[in-house]
């Protein structure tokens, strides 16, 4: 779906934001860019979605390189939520929707009211004006307007971003049944979380450059100490044990009365990404 | 194309009729037919000099009708000094004695020979007239002239560039950079709403102001000037809607050029005054062109004409060029 | 009011509202330094004639009264003639007398003069032997220089509006409207505090205008401040108004916009038309600038006493104004 061959970019003499990445991306694949802000991330979607022209090396989308695509045809295509939710603040939701999905074919265009109900949007809020939503609401509609032309491509950055707990769920969800359905989701994210749970590949991005890139499982296990902690009880006192995970197989190595909890010491993305890139996510 | 084109035109109507430009375009044209109407049509004339004569001894017996007696010299003193355009005649020694205060030494001339003359007045004169229009005429297609080009050139400017702020402050143009439409359309959206609004503001103007049957024979030519400073005045105030940063400085840079841009053009093209660089200065022309439409009067060039275009084509490639790059910043 | 320098500060960091301080000040430079406005050119006769036509004392006498230009074709005369930003009178010689052609669209003044001139070329032999006495004028100042001058003056004093609506109104874009709402600070302290800012910034931009473009009795001085600084109070008040009523800057630059050509039309239109009809008076009193001008062209031509008038009915809009925001604010926390 998306092929990235020695890309660059500068803004201006001497700001070179991208310093020759190289990625690809499948059909039907989550792929997270996961990377502190000014890594590259935006610069990256940005020449993705043809807002930004001037790159150099190749880049390629639905196997036609971005430079030759046709442009009408290619928006047709993709699906783009930005960092921020931008809509038309004076209109509603639904006027919102209307005007944004008049753009695209008529049969492309999903039901505007199925959309926003999957999205959970509270069904009071469709008339009135974007300027009274809160953050959550105004996200939920923005995310309402890169689904409502039905994508093949669909770029998300920080889709989350503003949402609570419940809502971020839902919006994974969401970009699961996605997946399903065949789209191709380019994620560019900070939030460890997101890129953890619902990406297939991830690729840190830092100062311009990839510095690894694998399946989240894989770049964790990669910094695995293969240790487990152990939290249990013995004659009434609560105690805690690190042990090698191999010895394991044997059974429990020490005298115990009862197991309270196992926890592994994985690694987590961001311990990895720090120790790819020698900086934190935020 | 034209679908795509459909939804920003309407769009667009949305954002003026929410940014309320419609009434207060409305309401401008009700301010403006007022003010020519009751205002500017009953004070835009200028009577010859009065001349006041004191006579107690009736010496002058030919006196224009058009001379005013007074009863002493105080009364006469007193009569000037409230009139100080006036002349004053005391022939209260027999021989007329003139007495006026300082004009300037034409002006003085003419008002001691006129008022002289009228001791003795001839028969009745008149100029021969060779124009088509009355003073009241005149005055209105002035007037009008000088109300359209400010409200196209200040007030339409200043709305077109609110509502683009507006969007920007949205953030909404990076949305409509990854939506599946010819970019140029966004502008062009924009320039179509504010010309055709520009254009039926003219023919109420012209109409309510200039009269139904005159406005008929100059419609056409008023409507092709109005037509070319809406869209030179629209592409401007989109440039500097893109390329200020906020609605703050762009106040003060349409302060600047509602100021000292228009002052001059109007002083050399209403007045007498004559500023020799009037003749570089780009809106100048503009206006001279809209004023000929008015009085019927064809002289304009074609190198005014390609130089409208020449400006609107130039004024749009650089709106395209700022708007791209506007399209790809951050939020 | 400790918060009060931080206000001045914040105003005076405002590009917008620096500009709107220094606007009548450097027009009132403008007027008064480098050259008063001299209508009298403006009122120039102007004659056209074609070449060859007339004799050359012909000429020379009408270069008398104003300027003679020589177009080489009649249908450049005629098209001087008919030129709608001049009001070239056309000459012919019409055997041993003039005629004159006018395009019709001429103001009285020029009619009149085109009526007469035959009848002074006529009479041109007599006319100099008339004993002519010209007396210097009276020590106002000519023609509409009086009315640019007060009308800057009013921008001036009315200006003040703008930098206490632009304060409040950039507090409630920032998100500093919601911080107000938590602080110790009572409704009658902001009030205040808004008030001054808006009132010391158009009193001070005024004063300096008025030192500027007057020279003034004591007297007329005193009565000048008092006009000053009740005008200033009222232009504070509309800020107030307006910075309530607006929610964004475009908004209130709107307002700002209706509010000053309100102001700014009608004393002008009142001026020029001549409103004597005492109801209409009235109505005209009832925009504040109105009673502010008066007063100022009363002041201009030495007579203070007829500014007290004006005195009085711009401390009943102060009154009036003051009590009306009061009024709407306890209305609205009632309803709140």
């Amino acid at each position: 779906m998306i092929e990235v061959k020695d890309l660059t970019f500068s803004y201006g003499k001497d700001k070179k934001a991208l310093h020759g990445l190289n990625f690809t991306v499948e059909d039907g694949e989550i792929f997270g860019f996961l990377g502190p802000n000014g890594s590259g991330k935006s610069t990256t979607q940005k020449i993705l979605t043809g807002i930004l022209k001037g790159h150099g090396g190749k880049v390629s989308l639905f196997g036609q390189d971005i430079s030759a695509a046709q442009r009408q045809e290619f928006f047709q295509k993709i699906g783009v939520l930005f960092e921020f939710p931008y809509l038309y603040a004076n209109l509603s939701a639904v006027d919102n929707l209307k005007y944004f999905s008049s753009f695209y074919p008529k049969e492309q265009i999903r039901s505007i009211e199925e959309v926003l109900e999957e999205l959970e949007f509270k069904p009071d809020f469709l008339k009135k004006p974007v300027s009274s939503y809160s953050k959550g609401m105004r996200q939920r509609a923005s995310m309402a307007r890169a689904l409502i032309s039905n994508p093949r491509l669909l770029f998300l950055d920080e889709p989350t971003s503003g949402l609570d707990p419940s809502g971020a769920v839902l919006f994974r969800k969401i970009i699961e049944e996605e997946r399903k359905k065949g789209t191709t989701v380019f994620l560019t994210t900070h939030n460890m979380l997101d890129a953890d749970l619902l990406c297939d590949r991830v690729a840190f991005i830092a100062d311009g450059e990839i510095k690894a890139l694998d399946t989240p499982k894989n770049l964790k296990e990669r910094g695995s100490n293969h240790r487990v902690v152990i939290d249990y009880l013995y004659q009434g006192m609560r105690e805690e044990k690190t042990i090698e995970a191999p010895e394991l197989e044997a059974g429990i190595p020490f005298a115990h009365d009862e197991i309270i909890s196992i926890h592994s010491q994985e690694s987590t993305l961001e311990d990895m990404f720090i120790q790819y890139t020698g900086r934190g996510l935020s | 194309m034209w679908k795509s084109l459909y939804s920003l035109l309407k769009k667009d109507c949305r954002m003026m009729v929410s940014g309320k430009f419609f009434p207060m375009s409305l309401g401008f044209l009700v301010l403006y037919t007022l003010y020519v109407n009751f205002g500017y049509i009953k004070f835009m004339d200028a009577s010859l000099y009065n001349v006041y004569l004191y006579d107690p001894a009736g010496t002058q017996t030919t006196v224009s009708t058009l001379v005013q007696r007074v009863s002493s010299k105080e009364a006469l003193d007193a009569v000037l000094l409230d009139d100080t355009n006036g002349v004053g005649i005391d022939a209260s020694a027999g021989e007329p004695q003139l007495v006026f205060y300082e004009g300037t030494e034409k002006a003085d001339r003419h008002r001691a020979d006129y008022a002289l003359s009228l001791l003795q007045p001839s028969g009745h004169y008149s100029a021969e007239l060779i124009g088509s229009n009355t003073p009241e005429q005149k005055a209105r297609k002035e007037i009008t002239c000088e109300l359209l080009f400010f409200e196209i050139a200040a007030v339409g400017f200043l709305g077109i560039a609110a509502v683009l702020f507006k969007e920007k402050g949205m953030g909404v143009i990076r949305v409509h950079a990854i939506l599946p439409l010819q970019k140029n359309l966004f502008i062009l959206s924009k320039l179509a709403v504010f010309l055709l609004s520009d254009l039926v503001f003219a023919i109420l103007l012209t109409v309510l102001n200039v009269g139904v049957s005159d406005t008929a024979s100059i419609l056409p030519a008023v409507l092709l000037q109005t037509a070319l400073l809406s869209l030179i005045m629209a592409l401007t105030g989109l440039i500097c809607a893109l390329l200020l940063k906020d609605f703050r400085q762009f106040t003060l840079a349409y302060l600047l050029i509602a100021i000292f841009v228009a002052t001059p053009v109007f002083l050399a093209a209403n007045t007498a005054v004559k500023l020799d660089w009037i003749y570089f200065h780009p809106f100048y022309h503009i206006y001279m062109g809209l004023k000929n439409a008015y009085f019927g009067t064809s002289s304009n060039s074609l190198a005014y004409y390609l130089g409208c275009l020449a400006a609107i084509v130039v004024l749009f490639a650089g709106v395209q060029r700022v708007f791209r790059r506007e399209m790809g910043k951050e939020g | 009011m400790k918060g009060l320098r931080y206000q001045l500060k914040s105003v005076l960091h405002d590009k917008f509202c620096l500009m709107t301080f220094l606007l009548p000040i450097v027009v009132a430079v403008a007027l008064n330094f480098v050259g008063a406005i001299d209508f009298s050119t403006l009122g120039e006769l102007h004659f056209g004639v074609l070449k060859g036509n007339l004799p050359t004392q012909t000429v020379t006498w009408l270069e008398r009264y104003g300027p003679v230009t020589a177009y080489p074709t009649v249908e450049e005369l005629t098209d001087a003639i008919k030129e709608p930003s001049t009001n070239l009178i056309g000459v012919e010689a019409d055997g041993n007398s003039i005629k004159t052609i006018l395009s019709g669209d001429e103001m009285d003044i020029f009619r009149q003069t085109a009526d007469t001139l035959p009848d002074l070329y006529e009479q041109r032999n007599a006319a100099g032997q008339t004993e002519v006495q010209i007396l210097e004028r009276p020590d106002v100042m000519a023609g509409f220089q009086d009315m640019f001058i007060a009308v800057t003056l009013i921008v001036a004093m009315f200006m003040g509006c703008t930098f206490n609506a632009m304060n409040m109104i950039s507090e409630k874009e920032d998100g500093v409207a919601f911080i107000n709402e938590i602080l110790p600070m009572t409704r009658s302290q902001y009030i205040m505090q808004k008030l001054f800012v808006g009132f010391i910034c158009g009193c001070l931009s005024s004063i300096i205008t008025v030192c500027i473009c007057f020279r003034l009795s004591l007297q007329n001085a005193a009565l000048m401040l008092v006009l000053i600084v009740l005008s200033a109070f009222v232009a504070a008040m509309t800020g107030l108004f307006i910075g309530r009523a607006s929610n964004g800057l475009m908004v209130g630059v709107v307002y700002i916009k209706i509010v000053m050509l309100l102001f700014m039309a009608v004393p002008i239109l009142s001026f020029l038309v001549g409103i004597s009809q005492p109801l209409l008076l009235a109505v005209c009193y009832l925009v504040p600038s109105q009673a502010t001008f008066e007063g100022i062209m009363d002041l201009s031509t030495g007579s203070g006493t007829a500014a007290v008038k004006d005195i009085f009915i711009l401390l009943v809009h102060c009154i009036g104004w003051f009590l009306l925001y009061i009024g709407l604010s306890m209305h609205q926390r009632k309803n709140s």
